[in-house]
């Protein structure tokens, strides 16, 4: 490592954490922080009580179980949340070009941008593994110092776990798909790979843990099942949870067993990097011009089925910008089906609940609010936005085309989202309701983003991290959904009390009218959309200055 | 074939126009060129012809079809080499021709022979299915242009068209610009290298704070302005001091 590593890293922070210089911007990015720690703060509390009751049951011995189970939970948080970052910032910097040219080494790059990510992450993990760490300390009455101390301790270290993970997979990973000629392709689908591993050992985790609260006992059995796997490759936690549990000479020999852990992993990270870092980023850089001798044929294509093919390569022809469109295939199925696995075939009254409050958050919300087709429709076209408006193609032609191409999307999710709910059970009229409601609430919601771009877009944007997250327009689109999110959920939780109460047993009956509410506001969405704000998008194209 | 009457444009939240009352012809087989300082006008003006942007007055006739009434029927006559050669790099050099080429809605006989001579022409045809990401900057521009001729249309605009260029590939344009305008057609042309718009173009005018301020021939110049090149006219006409304190008649001759 040289000196370079320190103005790397603080590069990096100022890219990463530096508030935009536009004032209107920055009160927005900081409107929308303040708004995320509100929502997440009542979680938190409801996640602490939890924990605090459960200490306070609990025999001493199998606190630790539960500590290591939360510092789990905990780095999967940080895998949920960074991995796809992770990736993006080591492996496909745009910068990466610019840091090939200076006097630094693999290393030096490598490094700064993996303690980037790291504090990135610190965050996350301080604000959810400490209180709760500590909250079962107060609940357990443990009033040995060095439970808080290590606890502490330990929340700084845990996040390095899932970071060092990722780089030990994907470095190896990338410098094989490198040598490949369509590593975009490949790369592509083993990044989302990897993703649907992580999230779903994630989620079979934290529904194990939710379903042995509900209970009011924890199963241990089911949790130990539950986590065994993923505790042999997370291996250190239940070290640290000892040393945290136990005192003297006993707790010390823990605690030294987990760091050697972490600094064997991080050798073992960095060792890597050294070696590999640099020889699959150069190959990254030159991918492409590898001489193709295959002269290929001129296809000839309506203008409908070029405008689409050409988006469709656009947005999908790099990895990093692939992931942030596609990941809405991977996370809801697989939500879907741990939560089945644990859940699923209790389709008795009172029985699915759960299952089918998260069939229709998910559905509603992957299905229709976060679609990055429609949320950067005309964005994503950046500089090249020139090329588009200068086309001898009306407006309307241009705007269908990326309204087709947001629906087809949302059709997609929606069958695998079918498929995944008749996988986890879910009874086949929930089901076939959530299907047709996403159809119709995808058009208008798609309508609606695509509205939002067009009002203020952003053609100007040098990354995928610029493009994609711009907050507020992602999280109009999150709002736009949450109306129907609530009545879907309300319409549920409704379902216990009112409709077998009147209509008895019927399930397929009460299920339907329990959905009817839903299935009502999807039609409003899709005539609101179509009647209202679709006439109003060619003059907004039309009028679009770049 | 190019017709412009008192266009104006004023972007959003500007204070002063962009382009102010802006009149020009350019006839059938003429080679027309646009000059002018940075921030004069000149893209803000292009990108009105090409249709890019709303213009706030005025109006522009492109091959007899007005642009505010007929704008489909105006594009299709324009093939367009912008300053950023803006392509798609995600693309192979073939597929952003044929992309183009669908929506101009090129036969695919024509699309075949056309790419195929271009693509020898600017020495591409290795290149073409590769990904126009590893293209250096001049290949880009190569491609631009035979994605812009691809459709042979009557009106070509030409954005800086030569930065980037090897010598053998930039006298090849120049030579595709003078056969397109021999077949009757219109090159507007823009570029700050004043020796090539000094050669190459039939007719020139000069932009400055979005007001034609002079247009005239080379020939017009020569006349008037014996002795100077383009280059001095035209750091001449653009000096704040020299057209505001001028007493040089010989420029006001040509300049408006």
């Amino acid at each position: 490592m040289t000196k370079a590593f320190l103005p790397l890293l603080k590069n990096n922070l100022r890219l990463m954490f530096g508030l935009s210089k536009d004032f209107k911007q920055r009160r927005k990015d900081i409107a929308i922080y303040v708004a995320l720690g509100i929502l997440i703060l009542p979680v938190l509390v409801i996640g602490c009580l939890v924990f605090y009751y459960l200490a306070q049951n609990m025999p001493i011995e199998n606190l630790t179980n539960i500590i290591s189970s939360v510092m789990f939970a905990s780095e999967f948080m940080v895998l949920f949340f960074g991995v796809q970052s992770a990736i993006s910032i080591l492996f496909f910097a745009k910068d990466n070009e610019l840091l090939m040219s200076l006097p630094v080494t693999g290393l030096d790059i490598f490094l700064s941008k993996l303690t980037t990510i790291y504090l990135l992450h610190l965050g996350l993990a301080l604000l959810l593994q400490l209180p709760i760490i500590l909250t079962i300390g107060i609940g357990a009455a443990i009033k040995n110092a060095g439970f808080y101390i290590l606890g502490v301790l330990g929340s700084f270290l845990t996040p390095f776990i899932p970071l060092l993970a990722i780089t030990i997979i994907a470095v190896p990973l990338n410098y094989i798909i490198s040598y490949f000629k369509r590593n975009n392709i490949i790369g592509t689908i083993a990044v989302l790979l990897i993703f649907a591993g992580v999230f779903g050992g994630y989620y079979y985790l934290i529904f194990a843990v939710q379903k042995s609260a509900q209970t009011g006992t924890l199963d241990m059995a089911q949790l130990q099942s539950a986590i065994k796997v993923m505790s042999y490759i997370i291996y250190p936690n239940t070290y640290l949870a000892n040393s945290m549990i136990t005192t003297g000479l006993t707790a010390l020999k823990n605690f030294a067993i987990f760091f050697v852990i972490i600094f064997g992993l991080a050798t073992l990270a960095i060792a890597l990097s050294a070696l590999l870092y640099r020889g699959s980023a150069r190959r990254g850089l030159e991918s492409g011009t590898k001489s193709n001798r295959k002269v290929k044929d001129n296809e000839v294509k309506s203008i409908t089925q070029s405008l689409l093919m050409r988006d469709i390569k656009n947005s999908l022809g790099e990895t990093s910008s692939a992931i942030n469109y596609l990941l809405g295939f991977i996370i809801p199925p697989i939500v879907m089906i741990m939560l089945g696995l644990i859940y699923g075939g209790d389709n008795q009254l009172g029985g699915a609940g759960p299952l089918n409050i998260v069939a229709v958050s998910l559905a509603f919300i992957f299905g229709c609010g976060m679609n990055y087709f429609a949320i950067v429709a005309f964005s994503r076209e950046g500089r090249q936005m020139d090329i588009l408006k200068m086309l001898p193609v009306s407006s309307k032609t241009i705007i269908n085309q990326k309204i087709m191409l947001a629906n087809v999307y949302t059709f997609i999710i929606d069958l695998i989202l079918l498929v995944s709910m008749f996988i986890a059970k879910v009874h086949y009229m929930i089901v076939i309701m959530i299907f047709l409601c996403v159809l119709l609430a995808g058009i208008g919601c798609n309508i609606y983003v695509l509205y939002s771009d067009l009002k203020a877009p952003n053609f100007v944007w040098n990354t995928n991290k610029e493009l994609f997250k711009n907050n507020s327009k992602t999280l109009s689109s999150f709002v736009i959904v949450m109306p129907l999110v609530l009545v879907g959920i309300a319409s549920i939780m409704c379902f216990n009390v009112i409709w077998p109460t009147i209509l008895g047993d019927d399930l397929v009956l009460n299920y339907f009218l329990t959905m009817l509410p839903s299935f009502a506001v999807s039609l409003l969405y899709a005539v609101c959309g179509l009647a209202i704000i679709y006439p109003k998008l060619e003059k907004m194209y039309e009028n679009l200055e770049i | 074939m190019i017709t412009i009457n008192n266009l104006s444009k004023k972007y959003k939240n500007a204070d002063r126009y962009a382009v102010n009352n802006l009149s020009l012809t350019v006839n059938d087989g003429e080679v027309f060129g646009f000059i002018g300082s940075n921030g004069a006008g000149k893209s803000t003006t292009i990108k009105c012809i090409t249709g890019i942007l709303p213009f706030s007055e005025g109006s522009i006739e492109i091959a007899g079809y007005d642009l505010s009434k007929d704008i489909i029927s105006a594009k299709k006559n324009i093939g367009y080499v912008s300053d950023n050669h803006s392509v798609y790099d995600k693309l192979t050099g073939r597929e952003y021709v044929n992309f183009l080429a669908d929506i101009y809605d090129v036969s695919k006989e024509l699309r075949d022979t056309r790419l195929n001579d271009l693509a020898i022409r600017f020495n591409l045809q290795d290149k073409l299915d590769s990904p126009i990401k590893s293209y250096s900057h001049g290949m880009k521009q190569k491609i631009c242009v035979i994605g812009a001729l691809i459709h042979e249309p009557k009106v070509w605009i030409l954005d800086e068209p030569l930065t980037g260029l090897d010598p053998k590939s930039a006298k090849e344009l120049k030579e595709l610009m003078r056969e397109h305008c021999e077949k009757g057609n219109v090159v507007f042309f823009s570029s700050h290298v004043l020796e090539v718009v000094e050669k190459l173009c039939d007719r020139i005018a000069i932009i400055k704070n979005g007001e034609i301020i002079a247009t005239f021939t080379m020939a017009e110049l020569e006349e008037k302005q014996k002795g100077k090149s383009l280059e001095d006219f035209f750091l001449e006409i653009t000096e704040d001091a020299a057209v505001s304190d001028s007493n040089d008649d010989k420029s006001n001759d040509i300049a408006k």
